[in-house]
């Protein structure tokens, strides 16, 4: 039936690839003379859906900087088992095998700290102060007990580190643990928790922006579709195609993702990764982030301009569905 | 060309439209459709270009059976058959050139090959001059000689005119018969619906009289039984 139907447009030469390539070109065209009709409608749309897109990119820079300033306090948190004076090496090292065995535990790692290397260690820490060096110099080595520093894969994993420590048959071995007074790893965890936070509700700001610019695009076409009622009807009556007809307002809601993802872009690139140096200046735990960022620029700004055009697009879809949603027969 | 094979069109359960309604139209042939006001004409003229389906009946067209056609393959059917309207349906921000052009546009044609078709069919329907301007420029008449431009500038089979002459004063209803004459002569069938009578008794071509949704003269028919 086709076959036949095309046999009609015999005075039409050219190949039906050159034809069809020539059509998306005027469907671009349209589009694009749609999104500058529309030049208060089209502005809106695209301010929204660059907030929206800006919105995303900065969830993804705090929620990296966090993570990355978590891990890194994370790594540092450990917790100390002192052990008594008359403790030998052996009795150490059943602790510490006792603590490393524990497949649940997750260890990432267990130091011996000496006597010596633990007042070898004060010792540097406090090598400034003359009065505290005199101090230490009327204590004897019993003074500073021997010990294991533990880390764990998960922080909140210590707690059940030095409930093996504190255990009955160990009471006459260890002294005491780091864990009680341990203000480092509350600090972090909070810091944990507010990641979390900023994650959970960059996500949730992110996804009601994407609602909020999927309405107005979704209006703006429904508008321009209405604007343009009497057109698409002739193009129907004529014989233009579905997706002749479809395709303009596909192009005109993928400009405002595209131009929405461009100044999306240029704003976080400009203004927060322009700025973030003297803000590390202040949290040094910022630089790798900016640094990360930085260093996928040719992934985020087309990933961002994709994004925009995804969105604008499905939008587009939608108002299509719901308005423009014609048979050629009643 | 053109065959309706006991064609029914129903609106809902009672509004009738046409009723068994049979015809065949000849290629080359102009046709007059006559009949009151809600007699069936435009609804057949609408079963041709498939803005409705029949509720019973074959139709066939140039060789395309109706009841094999895909909705997907409607816009070819509409590019192979040229439609005009009482109202024209003229885009009012486009000019004379470019409601013209438009119709080539949308099936691809290069702006080469527009640029060649086009001045041919302004001047084949009188409109020199008038390439820059705006609809509403013109007047009636000019405005229904660019919409047949439109119609005929992909040299359709079939020409369908569903009452061109209906919004125009008798000297530009006679200017607009003319050009579709002229049209019809160079091998374009052609279908007019019309309730002028002065143009049909004038043009003495086939009439075909629709009442109630049923061909009630057809003077091809007469003029065979003689």
């Amino acid at each position: 039936m086709t076959h036949l139907l095309k046999q009609g447009l015999n005075s039409m030469k050219g190949s039906n690839f050159k034809r069809k390539l020539i059509n998306a070109r005027r469907v671009f065209v349209i589009g694009s003379h749609s999104f500058i009709r529309n030049a208060w409608l089209s502005v809106a749309a695209t301010v929204v859906m660059g907030i929206t897109l800006a919105c995303i990119l900065l969830t993804l820079f705090a929620s990296y900087t966090l993570t990355s300033t978590v891990k890194s306090f994370t790594d540092n948190i450990d917790v100390s088992i002192y052990f008594n004076a008359n403790v030998s090496k052996e009795q150490i090292d059943e602790v510490s095998s006792a603590i490393r065995n524990d497949s649940s535990l997750g260890v990432k790692e267990v130091t011996y700290v000496s006597k010596e290397e633990a007042r070898a260690n004060y010792e540097a820490s406090i090598k400034d102060s003359i009065k505290e060096l005199q101090s230490l110099s009327q204590t004897n080595d019993d003074t500073f007990p021997a010990s294991i520093k533990v880390k764990t894969y998960d922080t909140g994993k210590l707690q059940d580190v030095v409930e093996i420590t504190r255990a009955k048959k160990y009471s006459k071995i260890v002294y005491k643990d780091s864990y009680k007074d341990d203000a480092k790893r509350v600090a972090v965890d909070r810091l944990g928790n507010i990641a979390k936070f900023l994650r959970n509700g960059g996500f949730v700001a992110s996804l009601l922006f994407g609602a909020i610019s999927i309405l107005v695009i979704l209006n703006t076409i429904r508008m321009a579709i209405f604007n343009r009622k009497d057109e698409i009807e002739i193009m129907q009556l004529i014989g233009a195609s579905k997706w002749y007809i479809r395709g303009p307002f596909l192009v005109e809601a993928s400009i405002y993702g595209a131009i929405a993802g461009v100044f999306a872009s240029l704003f976080f690139y400009l203004l927060v990764l322009g700025q973030a140096p003297k803000l590390g200046s202040y949290v040094e735990e910022i630089r790798p982030a900016v640094e990360k960022f930085q260093s996928i620029v040719w992934l985020l700004v087309p990933a961002t301009l994709l994004i925009g055009i995804a969105i604008g697009s499905f939008s587009a879809y939608l108002a299509i569905r719901k308005h423009l949603r014609f048979s050629h027969t009643k | 060309m053109i065959l309706f094979d006991r064609v029914t069109k129903k609106y809902g359960k009672k509004g009738l439209a046409l009723d068994r309604v049979s015809l065949h139209i000849a290629p080359k042939e102009f046709v007059l459709i006559v009949g009151a006001s809600g007699a069936g004409k435009s609804t057949l003229l609408k079963l041709l270009t498939r803005e409705e389906k029949p509720t019973a009946g074959k139709i066939v067209v140039g060789g395309i059976d109706y009841d094999q056609l895909k909705d997907r393959e409607i816009p070819l059917l509409r590019r192979k058959i040229g439609t005009i309207y009482q109202d024209f349906k003229l885009l009012p921000n486009r000019t004379v050139f470019e409601n013209i052009a438009f119709a080539l546009e949308i099936v691809g044609m290069t702006s080469k090959e527009i640029n060649f078709t086009v001045p041919r069919v302004i001047d084949l329907v009188g409109l020199n001059g008038k390439e820059k301007s705006f609809p509403k420029e013109l007047s009636g008449g000019e405005q229904q000689r660019v919409a047949i431009a439109r119609a005929v500038v992909r040299q359709p089979k079939i020409l369908i005119a569903d009452e061109p002459t209906g919004n125009l004063d008798p000297k530009h209803a006679w200017d607009v018969v003319a050009v579709l004459e002229k049209i019809n002569q160079h091998g374009t069938t052609v279908l007019m619906t019309t309730h002028n009578q002065d143009i049909v008794k004038k043009l003495k071509r086939r009439v075909i009289t629709i009442d109630g949704g049923r061909i009630s003269n057809d003077t091809s028919v007469k003029a065979g039984a003689k």
